[in-house]
């Protein structure tokens, strides 16, 4: 359970005011015993005030691991991070910064809301409980101001009776209500950067629709940064403005939602979409990413998509790729496609993507490649 | 139950009934039975054990002495056999068993309560009957106690009705002529025993004498080897080359629907009025305080080579209807029939021959495979309860199945940990199919897996439904994915079908409110297409309090929009057709108010913070 | 809860009859008998044992037997009339009403065949200084546990939760009558520090228990206690230490899991500091099954532990049951096995109610 201890190598200059959230490079390891698992492995973005970010990727993606890398919430050891690794939050850089400087941040001026509401609230305690210990932790109240904070949060998340629920537990509500006392436990302090966790993968599709729109009502009126994990591109695309895509701990496109979505330029973010049923497939095949992630262990040599990329050449399987400009406002796709020496399979690839999104791409039939080599 | 009209699907052709499960009484008889063989068999072992290892003297005598029990033994051996084809020498020779108990039991307690009525001679030699019966019960009561050192007083008891008895426990009657108490006391407690075997014995047996007395049904009634013989046995799977797919396209084998009109076609499941409660219980006496409408009255019929959908929310008894279905739990009221069997109440040993066409595949790859089987043994298994008995013969189906899902043949000696989460739905798959079915149930197959993979196993579904000639019913909760893959939907909410009709009705006109507000909740993965949603106030009611009239209603935007009428709230909405298309039903009393127009001025209104106010 | 509780006593009724039964045939069916005791005895002849058997009830059918020492016969009466008690009242109502005084139900235990005194008074006698060293010993190990555990699962593989761990294992394996004996021979024997048996010091005090005690005890209070616990600690050591390692090892592995519960990261992510998180979140988490565990332990509060106080000859219900086996004694040997059985049903009753009380989650 030892913290992060401070890093000594020389820090970089702080982003601009307008920055909220600047990650650079950050490298977050997992020694075990079979090895180093490199879960996240060199991820950079920023993320300026009362914008929303969407960091998108399947399991095993790192995803999760970037945000608790962040919230300075992983055990070190097992976790491992770089000290090259700089997080600057609002003008800090908060890897280096001494634990109960950092306590002092978290759940104030950064809150998370999680996946699982049910086993994330606390079993025996009142949800009025939970909530006013941080408001009393961070604001310095008094314990009836802090239940009185916490009966108003209650109410901004749209809980009816908010005086009879907070003092009610966890296990006497719906997974939806739950939900929304994670959001209101997260707002209580009113932080500049939420950070929400697949905050709907374990909800129904209309207690889905509740939460998000509540989480965008929230966000516009409250004016924090939100960024927002899912493996759900349709909730990306409804609730944010930038996106990142990331596979096997790095990152492989980055650009706003409309110009990722719309016009993917990373095979596999092409691929995830092509995967979508949709009622324009129907008759046809829909086309799949073939075989699985790659072990963690065990990653391809260059580009980590490679073994599964429909559009590799032997260049993907001897020069990793960088990130590379791929579009005149500053996107980047991680992709050799972008480089001169792809550029001219570029419009190819494109084709085949058009022809997949339209119609569902006719592969082998049994495209499962096994498991191991 | 009588088939419901309003339903308004043609009653279902049936080829036959399938033996029933004979009722609860018969049932209770039998395992009283068998409970007396195994007593009696105990018994006889203990003894000889005993008088084995501490060479009791007249141990082997008693074991003689106490032949009557022997006689009943296997009279309860035979009786069952004649139970399943109702045979009424059966139902005879049950009743005499628990005559012989009852009486027994009133000469015990005789000799026991009445002085003088063993006579003066009962020391050295009883009545044959009454000791026989008497040392029978005793070494009976002895089994039935804790262990040897416990039995010691009926032990003794049987000593004593013994002509061989020592003086452990002094003369067994007194010059008085009024016998041992403890030999009364053991012929009591026999007495009683025997009472309460035979009496509940007795009372299911005459309670439910009509099923010996009655055996007539409506339709001919037809045994596992019949329905084996008419279906043609149970084919080996052969895998289908793998480049054959092409492009030929994947036929969606919905018969027409003009066929369907008709009756052209016959349903391949017809399920009518399909019930499925679950008691809560509770207070001092674990009573039934409760009821968990799960499936509450269900109607639909599923055509070969379909992909009928069944979507909905947690709680809305869409798992809970499939296994009902597959009488994996069985219904509280209801019919099911597939393929022309009804498959209702039916005798468990009878639906092997059926069970093998139904399969079913589980949501969670990782809990449904059993971690400590190998996967040779878990599709194995299947076909080891159909009677392929040579292993040869499973390793080979094994395999053919592993390879028909995209799976290497030496797969099969691995354990389920050794697989991703695709790969173990692909074991899933080749579990159900390797009994080369005609229906599988798909229970939330992909909803565990990533997206990437899930199409994988979507696309796999799909191949396999073409070249098998299967037919789906799909359960989910994702209506994207419902959207692609199924020929006909049914929307449930809160144990009830509120909507179904083909997908693109459906998705196209959706005439049911709830149906409206769950495809305005898919997110899409276009921002250009980015919009308001159409957001439900609060929670899916619990299933225990369904609400009165409409179980919609206390969410409904449609009834807050026409200003609450009371019907709602009053009314059971019947499904009914919509017009235009006759398979097209959807049960809400107001489907014709529904537009887009309505759609889009609720968006407008509705107001995201208040949305978790539903009656609570 | 009220509802909960009733049922679980009505459901405890046959539990209780069922134990008196079985306690009573496992008597019945050892080896030998009462009158056993003198058969190493050659001046007793057989008619005397006859006579003795007579005496005690022992020529009577063994239900008869059963029912007198339940106390549902009258052992007075005749017939029927063996079911009523001297008022005329059935035998089994309270002695108020029916004026009967034998049997288990009117809390009569019958004499003991050696001293013939009452078995109650035996128990009785015995019962205080078990209650002394068992609640000693279990209020020690529980805390010292409970304590272990909970840094062993914080400091988690730390030289600490190693150490704890090689020494829970040492105390488990450790044989109680060697460790007491070891006890002895070192700070008794050799050192001299403690005393080596007993509960008191028999020069300076009456023997424990009787009147002439009670009297020196009022008198000097302060000297008695202190003497008292010299005599504890050896075998609260003993005790002590063979017990630790299951409870020990039972919170840390709760604690671990509490641990890793996605509350404790929400408790993380609020800011909270560390000390808060552990002892307020998980802690509070962790010893709900403990919790559990303890109610099942109080039982042994009553039965004390044989070896354990033969060994330092402490005057408990341990060594009492011991002594008693050595002399046929049958009805001191009933008495105590019914109270502890009677216990356990209890106890087990407890935790379910502690249970609940304990965890919001839990509703009866």
């Amino acid at each position: 359970m030892t913290e992060v201890i401070s890093a000594d190598a020389p820090r970089g200059a702080p982003p601009e005011r307008d920055i909220l959230l600047d990650v650079r490079n950050l490298k977050t390891y997992f020694k075990v015993l079979d090895g180093v698992v490199p879960a996240v492995d060199g991820v950079s973005f920023s993320l300026r005030r009362g914008q929303t970010l969407g960091i998108v990727g399947e399991s095993g993606s790192g995803k999760s691991v970037t945000a608790m890398t962040i919230m300075r919430l992983l055990d070190i050891p097992p976790a491992q991070i770089d000290p090259a690794s700089e997080v600057w939050f609002d003008g800090r850089e908060i890897l280096g910064l001494p634990m109960d400087q950092m306590r002092r941040i978290r759940g104030n001026e950064m809150a998370m809301i999680f996946q699982e509401p049910l086993t994330s609230l606390n079993p025996v305690f009142t949800v009025g409980d939970q909530i006013a210990e941080q408001v009393a932790l961070h604001k310095k109240v008094g314990k009836k101001a802090a239940w009185d904070r916490a009966i108003e949060s209650l109410t901004l998340v749209g809980i009816p009776n908010p005086e009879r629920r907070v003092k009610q537990y966890p296990h006497e509500m719906s997974g939806g209500m739950r939900q929304r006392v994670m959001i209101a436990m997260a707002l209580s302090c009113e932080p500049k950067l939420l950070i929400a966790d697949e905050p709907t993968t374990a909800l129904d599709v209309t207690i889905q629709a509740q939460i998000l729109e509540l989480l965008k009502t929230i966000q516009q009126r409250t004016d924090s940064a939100l960024v927002l994990i899912t493996h759900d591109l349709g909730v990306v695309a409804e609730m944010v403005d930038n996106v990142i895509v990331m596979y096997t701990g790095e990152v492989v496109e980055q650009g706003t939602v409309e110009e990722v979505l719309v016009e993917p330029r990373a095979p596999y973010t092409m691929g995830l979409l092509e995967s979508i049923p949709s009622v324009e497939k129907r008759g046809g095949r829909l086309s799949a990413i073939k075989g699985v992630v790659p072990s963690p262990f065990n990653l391809p040599p260059a580009c980590r998509f490679e073994p599964r990329c429909p559009y590799h050449w032997e260049r993907c399987r001897t020069v990793p790729p960088e990130l590379y400009l791929s579009g005149p406002s500053g996107r980047r796709a991680r992709c050799h496609l972008h480089t001169p020496e792809g550029a001219g399979r570029w419009p190819a690839a494109l084709e085949a993507h058009r022809r997949a999104l339209a119609t569902g791409r006719e592969l082998p039939v049994h495209d499962a490649t096994p498991g191991d080599a | 139950m009588s088939a419901t009209v309003d339903h308004g699907l043609a009653a279902p052709k049936i080829k036959g009934a399938l033996r029933q499960r004979p009722p609860r009484g018969i049932l209770r008889a039998r395992a009283i039975l068998y409970g007396i063989l195994a007593l009696v068999l105990v018994t006889v072992g203990l003894l000889l054990v005993v008088s084995v290892l501490f060479r009791v003297k007249g141990g082997v005598d008693l074991l003689v002495e106490i032949w009557p029990a022997y006689i009943v033994a296997a009279l309860a051996y035979i009786a069952p056999r004649g139970y399943r084809d109702r045979k009424l020498w059966a139902f005879g020779l049950s009743l005499v068993i628990g005559f012989v108990l009852v009486v027994g039991a009133v000469v015990m307690s005789y000799l026991a309560l009445v002085p003088g009525a063993m006579g003066g001679t009962a020391a050295g030699s009883a009545a044959p009957g009454a000791s026989g019966a008497a040392a029978s019960g005793a070494a009976a009561s002895g089994a039935a106690a804790t262990g040897a050192v416990a039995t010691a007083a009926p032990a003794g008891s049987a000593a004593a009705a013994s002509p061989l008895a020592s003086g452990a426990t002094g003369a067994a009657t007194t010059a008085s002529g009024t016998i041992d108490g403890n030999l009364a006391f053991g012929l009591i407690t026999l007495a009683l025993l025997f009472l309460a075997f035979g009496v509940p014995l007795l009372w299911g047996l005459i309670r439910e004498r009509s099923f010996f007395l009655a055996a007539e049904t409506r339709h001919p009634i037809k045994t596992a080897q019949e329905i084996e013989a008419e279906t043609g046995g149970f084919a080996e799977i052969t895998p289908v080359s793998a480049s054959g797919s092409g492009d030929t396209a994947p036929a969606l084998g919905l018969p027409s629907p003009v066929a369907i009109a008709t009756g052209a076609v016959d349903p391949l499941v017809s399920v009518r009025g399909l019930k499925k409660h679950f008691p809560i219980l509770g207070g001092i006496l674990r009573r039934r305080v409760g009821t968990i409408y799960a499936v509450d009255g269900v109607d639909f019929d599923v055509y070969p080579g379909e992909v009928f959908s069944v979507v909905g929310e947690s709680g809305c008894g869409k798992t809970t209807l499939g296994r009902t279905l597959l009488q994996l739990t069985p219904p509280t009221d209801g019919h099911v029939v597939f393929d022309g069997y009804e498959l209702a109440d039916v005798d468990p040993d009878d639906m092997r021959p059926l069970r093998r066409r139904m399969q079913i595949i589980f949501q969670d790859p990782f809990g449904s495979l059993n971690p400590r089987m190998p996967v040779s043994d878990i599709i194995g298994e299947g076909l080891l309860a159909q009677g392929v008995t040579n292993r040869k013969e499973r390793d080979k189906r094994t395999g053919d199945a592993l390879e028909v899902v995209g799976l290497r043949r030496d797969y099969s000696r691995r354990y389920p940990h050794e697989f991703s989460g695709g790969q173990r739905q692909r074991i899933g798959v080749a579990r159900a199919l390797a009994l080369s079915p005609d229906f599988i149930v798909c229970d939330e197959p992909v909803s565990a897996l990533d997206v990437s993979i899930q199409s994988q196993v979507l696309n796999l579904l799909l191949d396999l439904k073409r070249d098998f000639n299967l037919t789906y019913l799909f359960i989910s909760h994702n209506l994207s994915v419902v959207e692609y893959f199924s020929d006909r939907i049914a929307v449930m909410y809160l144990g009830k079908i509120v909507e179904i009709g083909t997908v693109d009705e459906l998705y196209r006109n959706p005439r049911h409110p709830y149906t409206v507000a769950l495809l305005s909740a898919i997110p899409i993965a276009d921002p250009r297409r980015r919009r308001s949603r159409l957001v439900l106030k609060g929670d899916v009611p619990s299933p225990a309090a369904p609400p009165s009239g409409c179980r919609f209603h206390t969410r409904c935007w449609l009834r807050e929009r026409l200003g609450n009428p009371e019907i709602c709230a009053t009314e059971d909405p019947a499904l009914r057709p919509m017009t235009g298309d006759a398979h097209h039903r959807a049960a809400c009393h107001f489907a014709e108010q529904i537009s887009e127009s309505a759609v889009a001025e609720t968006v407008e209104t509705q107001d995201v913070v208040e949305t978790a106010a539903a009656v609570e | 809860m009220t509802k909960y509780l009733i049922r679980r006593l009505i459901q405890a009724i046959p539990v209780v009859i069922g134990i008196t039964i079985v306690t009573y045939a496992v008597m019945l069916s050892a080896p030998g008998g009462p009158v056993e005791r003198f058969a190493n005895n050659p001046k007793i002849t057989l008619a005397q044992k006859e006579a003795f058997k007579k005496s005690w009830g022992l020529d009577q059918p063994i239900p008869i037997q059963y029912g007198r020492w339940v106390g549902l016969l009258n052992p007075d009466g005749q017939g029927l009339g063996q079911f009523l008690g001297p008022t005329g009242w059935p035998n089994i109502l309270p002695t108020g009403i029916s004026g009967a005084t034998n049997g288990v139900l009117h809390g009569d235990l019958g004499f003991s065949l050696d001293s013939g005194e009452s078995v109650a008074r035996r128990i009785g006698n015995a019962a205080l200084p078990t209650l002394i060293l068992a609640g000693t010993a279990l209020l020690l190990w529980i805390s010292a546990a409970i304590v272990l555990g909970v840094l062993a699962a914080v400091k988690r593989y730390s030289f600490f939760d190693q150490a704890a761990t090689v020494f829970s294992y040492i105390g488990f394996a450790m044989p109680t009558f060697w460790l007491g004996i070891m006890l002895i021979l070192i700070f008794g024997v050799s050192l001299k520090w403690l005393p080596i048996s007993g509960m008191v010091n028999a020069r300076l005090s009456p023997a424990f228990g009787t009147d002439n005690y009670w009297v020196y005890f009022g008198q000097n209070p302060i000297p008695a206690i202190l003497d008292i616990a010299q005599h504890l600690v050896m075998p609260v050591i003993t005790l002590v230490v063979v017990n630790i390692a299951g409870d020990s090892r039972f919170v840390r592995a709760s604690m671990l899991e509490a641990l890793s519960q996605d509350y404790v990261r929400t408790a993380r992510a609020k800011g909270l500091p560390g000390r808060t998180v552990t002892f307020r979140h998980a802690l509070r988490n962790a010893l709900l099954p403990v919790v559990t565990n303890i109610g099942l332990e109080i039982p042994f509060l009553f039965s004390g532990a044989l070896v354990t106080e033969s060994i330092f000859s402490w005057p408990g219900i341990g060594r009492l049951t011991i002594e008693s086996i050595r002399v046929f004694d049958y009805t001191i040997l009933m008495g105590v096995f019914l109270i502890s059985s009677l216990l356990v049903v209890l106890a087990n009753l407890l935790a379910d109610v502690l249970y609940a009380v304990v965890d919001p989650r839990i509703k009866y």
